[in-house]
Protein backbone atom coordinates (compact mmCIF):
# COMPACT_ATOMS: atom_id res chain seq x y z
CA UNK A 1 0.00 0.00 0.00
CA UNK A 2 1.34 3.42 -0.96
CA UNK A 3 0.28 6.61 0.77
CA UNK A 4 1.03 10.05 -0.56
CA UNK A 5 -0.43 13.51 -0.28
CA UNK A 6 0.19 17.19 0.43
CA UNK A 7 -0.68 17.06 4.11
CA UNK A 8 1.86 15.36 6.33
CA UNK A 9 -0.38 15.62 9.39
CA UNK A 10 -3.26 13.85 7.68
CA UNK A 11 -0.94 11.09 6.49
CA UNK A 12 0.40 10.63 9.98
CA UNK A 13 -3.12 10.39 11.35
CA UNK A 14 -4.06 7.87 8.69
CA UNK A 15 -1.03 5.71 9.45
CA UNK A 16 -1.95 5.81 13.12
CA UNK A 17 -5.49 4.69 12.38
CA UNK A 18 -4.23 1.88 10.18
CA UNK A 19 -1.96 0.73 12.99
CA UNK A 20 -4.81 0.78 15.43
CA UNK A 21 -6.98 -1.35 13.21
CA UNK A 22 -4.45 -3.77 11.71
CA UNK A 23 -1.13 -5.27 12.59
CA UNK A 24 1.32 -3.32 10.47
CA UNK A 25 4.94 -3.38 9.46
CA UNK A 26 7.08 -1.20 7.27
CA UNK A 27 6.06 2.40 7.76
CA UNK A 28 8.98 4.05 6.03
CA UNK A 29 9.54 5.99 2.89
CA UNK A 30 8.69 4.13 -0.27
CA UNK A 31 11.70 2.07 -1.41
CA UNK A 32 10.59 -1.37 -2.57
CA UNK A 33 7.11 -2.32 -3.71
CA UNK A 34 6.02 -5.42 -5.69
CA UNK A 35 9.54 -6.03 -6.95
CA UNK A 36 10.00 -2.45 -8.04
CA UNK A 37 12.64 -0.27 -6.43
CA UNK A 38 12.13 3.44 -5.81
CA UNK A 39 15.28 5.54 -5.54
CA UNK A 40 14.86 9.12 -4.40
CA UNK A 41 17.45 11.43 -5.94
CA UNK A 42 17.93 15.17 -6.25
CA UNK A 43 15.89 15.38 -9.46
CA UNK A 44 12.97 13.28 -8.29
CA UNK A 45 12.39 9.54 -8.20
CA UNK A 46 13.91 6.76 -10.27
CA UNK A 47 11.89 3.57 -10.45
CA UNK A 48 13.73 0.48 -11.60
CA UNK A 49 13.76 -3.31 -11.25
CA UNK A 50 17.46 -4.02 -10.94
CA UNK A 51 16.97 -6.74 -8.39
CA UNK A 52 14.14 -8.34 -10.31
CA UNK A 53 16.20 -8.28 -13.53
CA UNK A 54 19.09 -9.88 -11.70
CA UNK A 55 16.81 -12.62 -10.36
CA UNK A 56 15.41 -13.29 -13.80
CA UNK A 57 18.91 -13.63 -15.29
CA UNK A 58 19.83 -16.00 -12.48
CA UNK A 59 16.66 -18.03 -12.88
CA UNK A 60 17.32 -18.65 -16.57
CA UNK A 61 21.05 -19.21 -16.17
CA UNK A 62 21.93 -16.07 -18.08
CA UNK A 63 24.20 -14.43 -15.49
CA UNK A 64 27.29 -15.23 -17.52
CA UNK A 65 25.87 -14.55 -20.95
CA UNK A 66 27.50 -12.20 -23.40
CA UNK A 67 25.81 -8.82 -23.16
CA UNK A 68 24.49 -7.14 -26.28
CA UNK A 69 23.67 -3.51 -26.93
CA UNK A 70 20.26 -3.85 -28.55
CA UNK A 71 17.24 -5.91 -27.51
CA UNK A 72 16.09 -7.03 -30.97
CA UNK A 73 17.97 -8.33 -34.00
CA UNK A 74 17.31 -6.21 -37.07
CA UNK A 75 17.37 -8.92 -39.70
CA UNK A 76 15.47 -11.72 -38.06
CA UNK A 77 11.92 -12.57 -39.08
CA UNK A 78 9.83 -14.54 -36.63
CA UNK A 79 6.88 -16.50 -37.86
CA UNK A 80 4.65 -19.28 -36.67
CA UNK A 81 5.98 -21.94 -39.04
CA UNK A 82 9.60 -21.89 -40.07
CA UNK A 83 12.16 -24.11 -38.47
CA UNK A 84 11.15 -27.47 -37.18
CA UNK A 85 12.41 -28.08 -33.70
CA UNK A 86 10.02 -26.98 -30.97
CA UNK A 87 11.46 -25.80 -27.69
CA UNK A 88 10.29 -26.40 -24.15
CA UNK A 89 7.04 -24.43 -24.02
CA UNK A 90 7.17 -23.94 -20.25
CA UNK A 91 10.63 -22.40 -20.38
CA UNK A 92 9.68 -20.06 -23.20
CA UNK A 93 6.53 -18.91 -21.44
CA UNK A 94 8.39 -18.39 -18.17
CA UNK A 95 10.95 -16.17 -19.90
CA UNK A 96 8.28 -14.16 -21.69
CA UNK A 97 6.26 -13.80 -18.49
CA UNK A 98 9.29 -12.53 -16.59
CA UNK A 99 10.15 -10.09 -19.38
CA UNK A 100 6.60 -8.75 -19.38
CA UNK A 101 6.84 -7.96 -15.68
CA UNK A 102 10.16 -6.24 -16.33
CA UNK A 103 8.42 -4.00 -18.89
CA UNK A 104 6.81 -2.06 -16.05
CA UNK A 105 9.91 0.07 -15.73
CA UNK A 106 11.56 -0.74 -19.06
CA UNK A 107 9.79 0.80 -22.04
CA UNK A 108 12.98 0.22 -24.04
CA UNK A 109 12.35 -3.53 -24.17
CA UNK A 110 8.59 -3.25 -24.66
CA UNK A 111 8.79 -3.68 -28.43
CA UNK A 112 10.96 -6.77 -28.27
CA UNK A 113 8.86 -8.33 -25.53
CA UNK A 114 5.69 -7.62 -27.49
CA UNK A 115 7.28 -9.33 -30.46
CA UNK A 116 8.14 -12.57 -28.70
CA UNK A 117 4.83 -12.55 -26.81
CA UNK A 118 3.00 -13.14 -30.06
CA UNK A 119 4.27 -16.69 -30.22
CA UNK A 120 2.99 -18.17 -27.00
CA UNK A 121 1.09 -20.93 -28.84
CA UNK A 122 3.90 -22.13 -31.03
CA UNK A 123 7.53 -21.33 -30.71
CA UNK A 124 10.76 -22.67 -32.12
CA UNK A 125 14.44 -22.10 -31.50
CA UNK A 126 14.33 -18.76 -33.31
CA UNK A 127 11.75 -17.43 -30.86
CA UNK A 128 13.72 -18.64 -27.87
CA UNK A 129 16.85 -17.02 -29.29
CA UNK A 130 14.96 -13.75 -29.68
CA UNK A 131 13.68 -13.94 -26.10
CA UNK A 132 17.15 -14.70 -24.80
CA UNK A 133 18.56 -11.82 -26.80
CA UNK A 134 16.37 -9.51 -24.73
CA UNK A 135 17.81 -11.09 -21.60
CA UNK A 136 21.33 -10.49 -22.98
CA UNK A 137 20.40 -6.86 -23.55
CA UNK A 138 19.01 -6.61 -20.03
CA UNK A 139 22.23 -7.95 -18.56
CA UNK A 140 24.18 -4.72 -18.98
CA UNK A 141 21.20 -2.43 -18.64
CA UNK A 142 19.54 -3.84 -15.54
CA UNK A 143 19.76 -0.60 -13.62
CA UNK A 144 17.81 1.27 -16.30
CA UNK A 145 14.48 2.58 -15.15
CA UNK A 146 12.08 5.48 -15.39
CA UNK A 147 13.06 8.80 -13.90
CA UNK A 148 10.23 11.00 -12.68
CA UNK A 149 11.41 14.61 -12.44
CA UNK A 150 10.10 17.16 -10.03
CA UNK A 151 9.04 19.52 -12.78
CA UNK B 1 19.65 -23.76 -20.22
CA UNK B 2 20.75 -27.34 -19.74
CA UNK B 3 20.98 -26.85 -16.01
CA UNK B 4 17.58 -25.29 -15.84
CA UNK B 5 15.13 -27.11 -13.64
CA UNK B 6 11.97 -28.08 -15.44
CA UNK B 7 8.72 -29.64 -14.40
CA UNK B 8 6.70 -31.67 -16.81
CA UNK B 9 2.96 -31.18 -16.96
CA UNK B 10 2.56 -34.61 -15.42
CA UNK B 11 4.09 -33.25 -12.25
CA UNK B 12 0.79 -31.53 -11.51
CA UNK B 13 -1.06 -33.68 -9.04
CA UNK B 14 -4.36 -32.89 -7.43
CA UNK B 15 -2.50 -32.65 -4.15
CA UNK B 16 -1.25 -29.31 -5.34
CA UNK B 17 2.34 -30.23 -4.63
CA UNK B 18 3.50 -28.56 -7.81
CA UNK B 19 2.78 -25.23 -6.16
CA UNK B 20 5.57 -25.99 -3.75
CA UNK B 21 7.96 -27.11 -6.44
CA UNK B 22 7.43 -23.84 -8.28
CA UNK B 23 7.95 -21.76 -5.17
CA UNK B 24 10.99 -23.74 -4.22
CA UNK B 25 13.92 -21.37 -4.53
CA UNK B 26 16.91 -22.32 -2.40
CA UNK B 27 16.53 -24.86 0.34
CA UNK B 28 13.05 -24.52 1.68
CA UNK B 29 11.77 -27.67 3.32
CA UNK B 30 8.82 -29.35 1.68
CA UNK B 31 7.67 -31.39 4.65
CA UNK B 32 6.93 -30.01 8.07
CA UNK B 33 8.70 -32.95 9.73
CA UNK B 34 11.98 -31.69 8.27
CA UNK B 35 11.14 -28.10 9.09
CA UNK B 36 10.36 -28.90 12.70
CA UNK B 37 13.97 -29.98 13.19
CA UNK B 38 15.26 -26.57 12.14
CA UNK B 39 14.87 -23.99 14.87
CA UNK B 40 14.36 -21.02 12.59
CA UNK B 41 11.58 -22.76 10.71
CA UNK B 42 9.94 -23.83 13.93
CA UNK B 43 10.11 -20.25 15.09
CA UNK B 44 8.44 -19.20 11.87
CA UNK B 45 5.63 -21.68 12.44
CA UNK B 46 5.08 -20.55 16.01
CA UNK B 47 5.02 -16.93 14.87
CA UNK B 48 2.40 -17.76 12.29
CA UNK B 49 0.23 -19.58 14.84
CA UNK B 50 0.57 -16.72 17.31
CA UNK B 51 -0.54 -14.28 14.68
CA UNK B 52 -3.54 -16.49 13.91
CA UNK B 53 -4.46 -16.82 17.59
CA UNK B 54 -4.04 -13.12 18.29
CA UNK B 55 -6.30 -12.38 15.42
CA UNK B 56 -9.17 -14.55 16.74
CA UNK B 57 -9.16 -16.40 13.46
CA UNK B 58 -10.53 -19.66 14.77
CA UNK B 59 -12.12 -21.58 17.62
CA UNK B 60 -11.51 -25.20 18.56
CA UNK B 61 -14.78 -27.11 18.20
CA UNK B 62 -16.12 -30.55 17.46
CA UNK B 63 -17.02 -31.02 13.82
CA UNK B 64 -20.79 -31.12 13.25
CA UNK B 65 -21.66 -34.41 11.62
CA UNK B 66 -23.09 -32.82 8.48
CA UNK B 67 -20.05 -30.63 7.84
CA UNK B 68 -16.86 -31.31 5.99
CA UNK B 69 -13.42 -30.30 7.10
CA UNK B 70 -10.66 -28.79 4.98
CA UNK B 71 -7.02 -29.77 5.32
CA UNK B 72 -4.34 -27.25 6.12
CA UNK B 73 -0.65 -27.50 5.39
CA UNK B 74 2.56 -25.57 5.95
CA UNK B 75 4.36 -23.72 3.21
CA UNK B 76 7.89 -22.48 3.83
CA UNK B 77 9.54 -19.54 2.18
CA UNK B 78 12.81 -17.73 2.69
CA UNK B 79 12.19 -14.01 2.35
CA UNK B 80 15.08 -12.01 0.96
CA UNK B 81 15.93 -8.34 1.18
CA UNK B 82 16.62 -6.46 -2.07
CA UNK B 83 20.35 -7.02 -1.53
CA UNK B 84 19.90 -10.78 -1.32
CA UNK B 85 20.32 -11.23 2.42
CA UNK B 86 17.85 -13.39 4.31
CA UNK B 87 15.19 -11.18 5.82
CA UNK B 88 12.98 -13.85 7.34
CA UNK B 89 12.20 -17.53 7.44
CA UNK B 90 8.51 -17.48 6.86
CA UNK B 91 6.12 -20.31 7.54
CA UNK B 92 2.62 -19.87 6.23
CA UNK B 93 -0.32 -22.01 7.18
CA UNK B 94 -2.52 -22.48 4.14
CA UNK B 95 -5.89 -24.12 3.66
CA UNK B 96 -6.18 -26.49 0.78
CA UNK B 97 -8.81 -24.34 -0.89
CA UNK B 98 -9.02 -26.57 -3.92
CA UNK B 99 -10.93 -29.03 -1.74
CA UNK B 100 -13.68 -26.46 -1.19
CA UNK B 101 -17.00 -26.98 -2.90
CA UNK B 102 -19.01 -24.17 -4.47
CA UNK B 103 -22.28 -23.47 -2.65
CA UNK B 104 -21.10 -25.38 0.39
CA UNK B 105 -17.82 -23.82 1.47
CA UNK B 106 -17.83 -20.66 -0.62
CA UNK B 107 -20.09 -18.54 -2.80
CA UNK B 108 -18.45 -15.48 -4.32
CA UNK B 109 -14.77 -15.17 -5.06
CA UNK B 110 -12.70 -12.22 -6.16
CA UNK B 111 -9.05 -11.20 -5.92
CA UNK B 112 -7.73 -7.68 -5.90
CA UNK B 113 -4.47 -6.64 -7.53
CA UNK B 114 -2.79 -3.31 -8.02
CA UNK B 115 -2.38 -2.08 -11.56
CA UNK B 116 1.18 -1.05 -12.25
CA UNK B 117 -0.05 1.81 -14.47
CA UNK B 118 -1.91 3.24 -11.50
CA UNK B 119 1.14 2.96 -9.28
CA UNK B 120 3.31 4.73 -11.86
CA UNK B 121 0.68 7.45 -12.18
CA UNK B 122 0.54 8.00 -8.42
CA UNK B 123 4.33 8.15 -8.24
CA UNK B 124 4.41 10.66 -11.09
CA UNK B 125 1.83 12.91 -9.43
CA UNK B 126 3.58 12.69 -6.08
CA UNK B 127 7.00 13.53 -7.50
CA UNK B 128 5.63 16.41 -9.53
CA UNK B 129 4.08 17.95 -6.42
CA UNK B 130 7.05 17.13 -4.26
CA UNK B 131 4.95 15.02 -1.89
CA UNK B 132 6.57 12.44 0.30
CA UNK B 133 5.58 8.83 -0.28
CA UNK B 134 5.24 6.18 2.38
CA UNK B 135 4.67 2.52 2.12
CA UNK B 136 2.48 0.62 4.51
CA UNK B 137 2.17 -3.08 4.82
CA UNK B 138 -0.53 -4.89 6.71
CA UNK B 139 0.87 -8.08 8.20
CA UNK B 140 -0.88 -11.27 7.12
CA UNK B 141 -3.51 -9.28 5.24
CA UNK B 142 -5.65 -12.25 4.35
CA UNK B 143 -6.10 -13.21 7.99
CA UNK B 144 -8.04 -9.99 8.59
CA UNK B 145 -10.91 -10.85 6.28
CA UNK B 146 -14.12 -11.95 7.98
CA UNK B 147 -15.81 -15.09 6.67
CA UNK B 148 -19.50 -15.18 5.89
CA UNK B 149 -19.50 -18.90 5.25
CA UNK B 150 -19.17 -21.69 7.79
CA UNK B 151 -15.75 -23.27 7.22
CA UNK B 152 -13.94 -25.87 9.31
CA UNK B 153 -10.27 -26.80 9.06
CA UNK B 154 -8.15 -29.54 10.59
CA UNK B 155 -5.54 -28.74 13.20
CA UNK B 156 -2.19 -27.72 11.69
CA UNK B 157 0.29 -30.59 11.23
CA UNK B 158 2.81 -30.73 14.05
CA UNK B 159 0.74 -28.55 16.37
CA UNK B 160 -2.21 -30.76 17.27
CA UNK B 161 -3.53 -30.15 20.77
CA UNK B 162 -2.96 -33.16 23.03
CA UNK B 163 -6.12 -34.94 24.07
CA UNK B 164 -8.15 -32.99 21.55
CA UNK B 165 -6.76 -34.47 18.37
CA UNK B 166 -10.17 -35.13 16.88
CA UNK B 167 -11.28 -31.51 17.34
CA UNK B 168 -11.27 -29.09 14.43
CA UNK B 169 -11.12 -25.32 14.08
CA UNK B 170 -14.13 -23.32 13.01
CA UNK B 171 -12.97 -20.28 11.09
CA UNK B 172 -14.30 -16.82 11.91
CA UNK B 173 -11.72 -15.15 9.72
CA UNK B 174 -10.03 -16.19 6.53
CA UNK B 175 -6.93 -18.33 6.07
CA UNK B 176 -4.57 -18.25 3.12
CA UNK B 177 -5.61 -20.60 0.38
CA UNK B 178 -9.34 -20.34 0.95
CA UNK B 179 -11.15 -19.47 -2.21
CA UNK B 180 -13.03 -16.56 -0.70
CA UNK B 181 -10.09 -15.21 1.34
CA UNK B 182 -8.96 -12.35 -0.93
CA UNK B 183 -12.53 -11.17 -1.33
CA UNK B 184 -13.09 -11.16 2.42
CA UNK B 185 -9.99 -8.99 2.88
CA UNK B 186 -11.00 -6.61 0.10
CA UNK B 187 -14.38 -6.09 1.75
CA UNK B 188 -12.71 -5.32 5.05
CA UNK B 189 -10.10 -2.85 3.80
CA UNK B 190 -12.64 -1.23 1.47
CA UNK B 191 -15.05 -0.40 4.24
CA UNK B 192 -12.21 0.78 6.48
CA UNK B 193 -10.84 3.17 3.87
CA UNK B 194 -14.27 4.56 3.07
CA UNK B 195 -14.88 5.06 6.77
CA UNK B 196 -11.57 6.95 6.94
CA UNK B 197 -12.98 9.37 4.40
CA UNK B 198 -11.32 8.07 1.25
CA UNK B 199 -13.16 8.19 -2.02
CA UNK B 200 -12.98 5.28 -4.41
CA UNK B 201 -11.82 6.00 -7.92
CA UNK B 202 -14.85 5.30 -10.11
CA UNK B 203 -12.82 3.88 -12.98
CA UNK B 204 -10.37 1.83 -10.92
CA UNK B 205 -11.68 -0.35 -8.15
Amino acid sequence: MIVTGNNEEEMKAFKKNMMKKFEMSNLDNLTYFLGIEFDMNSQGVLIHQRKYAQDVLKRFNMLNCKPISTPVDTGVKLSLVNDVKEVNPTLFKQIVGSLRYLCHTRPDIAYGVGLVSRYMVKHTTSHLVAAKRILRYVKDTRSYGIQYSKN
Amino acid sequence: MRNFERFSDQAVTDEGDIVQSVMLAEAEPVSFEKALKQNYWKKGMIEELESIEKNDTWRLVQLPTDKKCIDVKWVFKTKLKPDGQVAKYKARLVARGFLQKYGQDYYEIYALVARMETIRLIVAIAVKNNWSMYQLDVKSTILNGELEEEVYVNQPPGFEIKGKEEYVYKLDKALYGLKQAPRAWKKKIDSFLVQQGFLKCVTEH
